[in-house]
Formats: structure tokens, C-alpha cells, sequence
């Protein structure tokens, strides 16, 4: 499991991660996936579009940084999951809970709202 | 009938995983059966790990897997405590992000992707059995 981080200026901020998000993959990123989603950062786009495997430990970590985010007044979407992936985001109600978008510059404008 | 025997420790998902992968493909499944197949094991087996176990020992674990006809099985046993994941309850859906729990999906994933998934309880071991067919239903003739 990877994780890069990308500014795209205003204030949002890319992540994207890449990989198998399970137990394993969640221990390599948790430390890096918090602080690129710390306060006071507002606006970001998890970029899921390389990740070919999302466990429940996974949705976990999504769901406490999409938490945090909301809670200081800010926005986080989920950009681009594979079928397989989507799929699991929507058994797991995930969808309901965090928007998931299609392509950039939907997210960057729906993080970008005020 | 396959087999493999891993240790009631995280680090053993891994290896878990690589197996099922390897096995179930050889077994027949279908490249989206066997992602669905993955996912569910990896849940089904990180519960037992996680919560089925309040001695702090080391606890035997083991995975069976067989091709049935047009399915796999595939199956957990283990000693610890009892736990029937199949009618374990689920929680309600959240009303906002804010009130969601993070954690707990895990059965909710295995029950959707398996909807057939057996328990029993048996000489005082959990047998969890998962059932899924080798083709997706609207692939098979």
C-alpha cells in the first residue's frame, strides 16, 4: 500500500493510495494518511482509483479521517474507486456517509465549497 | 480438500490471503469471485483473531478449502470463544457522518458477499463455512 500526497492549490489536497487497503496496508499508511489529513487542512480528495482491495480496517481509517475532516467544517470525497471497490463502499453504506466522485475537477469543486 | 493452519496473530493474514488466492484460483473462481472470496476471508479470519480469543495464548487456526460442484467452500476452525457470524446482529445504517461508527462492517460485508455462510459449533470449536460460486450467475450457461 502507497500514499502520495498532491497540493492542488487553494487549499485542497490530493491523496492518492494505492494498493491492497487492508491490516497490513492500513499499518503502512495510518501515521502518513492522518497527518496529510490534519488539521487545518480542509479540502482534500482521497484518490482510491489505485486500490484494488479495501477491507473493512480500510473503511476505518476513510471513515475517521472523513470524520475529522467534516468536524473542523471541511470536506473530503472518495475520487474514483474500481467497480470492485465501489461495490464494497456501498454494501458497507460507505457512499451514503462520503461522497464518492468520478473524476478531479467534480471533486475539487465539491471539497472547494464553502 | 485444502488446508493451512496459521497462528491467532494479525501477521497471518498475509500468508492467508496468499493462499486463498492461490487456491481458489486453482479451485476455479472466477477473477470477481475470487476478489469476493478474498475480501471475506480476510474479514472472517481477522475477527477470529481479533475477538476470539481472551486467554492471551497462542491458538491454533484452521482454513479448509474445496471445490463443491459449481462452488468453494471454504472454512474457518478455530477454539475459541463461540460466535455465529451469521446471525450476529448488524448494526443500523448511521444517520450522518458524524453519528457513523468507524469500525464494525466486517460481518455486514462477509453476509452480503456470502449470503449463504454457514455456522456451526462442534467438540467445542467454530466451524464458519463460506459458499461462492466458481462463475458469476449470469456468466454460467
Amino acid at each position: 500500500m502507497t500514499i502520495l500526497e498532491e497540493p492542488l492549490g487553494a487549499g485542497v489536497f490530493k491523496i492518492r493510495l494505492a494498493g491492497r487497503f487492508d491490516i497490513a496496508g492500513a499499518e503502512r499508511v495510518d501515521l502518513k494518511l492522518t497527518a496529510m489529513t490534519a488539521s487545518p487542512r480542509r479540502a482534500i480528495v482521497i484518490d482510491l482509483s489505485g486500490v484494488n482491495f479495501l477491507a473493512s480496517i480500510g473503511i476505518r481509517s476513510l471513515l475517521t479521517i472523513a470524520k475529522a475532516v467534516q468536524g473542523r467544517g471541511g470536506h473530503l470525497v472518495l475520487l474514483d474507486p474500481n467497480p470492485l471497490i465501489t461495490r464494497v463502499l456501498e454494501i458497507a453504506g460507505i457512499d451514503l456517509l462520503v461522497p464518492i466522485v468520478r473524476d478531479l475537477p467534480t471533486a475539487v469543486a465539491q471539497v472547494s465549497a464553502p | 480438500m485444502e488446508c493451512l493452519e496459521i497462528g491467532n496473530q494479525l501477521d497471518e493474514l498475509e500468508r492467508t490471503g496468499h493462499w486463498v488466492r492461490e487456491v481458489g484460483g486453482r479451485l476455479g473462481l472466477a477473477p470477481i469471485a475470487l476478489a469476493d472470496l478474498d475480501l471475506c476471508t480476510q474479514e472472517a479470519v481477522t475477527n477470529v483473531i481479533v475477538h476470539g480469543f481472551k486467554d492471551h495464548r497462542d491458538h491454533r487456526i484452521t482454513l479448509r478449502m474445496a471445490r463443491v460442484d459449481s462452488q468453494v467452500a471454504f472454512q474457518i476452525e478455530d477454539d475459541g470463544i463461540p460466535f455465529d457470524p451469521v446471525v450476529a446482529t448488524i448494526p443500523a445504517p448511521p444517520e450522518g457522518l458524524a453519528r457513523a461508527p468507524v469500525g464494525g462492517r466486517g460481518i455486514q460485508l462477509i453476509r452480503n458477499y456470502m449470503p449463504h455462510c454457514q455456522y456451526h459449533r462442534r467438540g467445542g470449536k467454530n466451524l464458519f463455512t463460506l459458499l461462492t460460486q466458481t462463475q458469476p450467475l449470469a456468466s454460467r450457461p
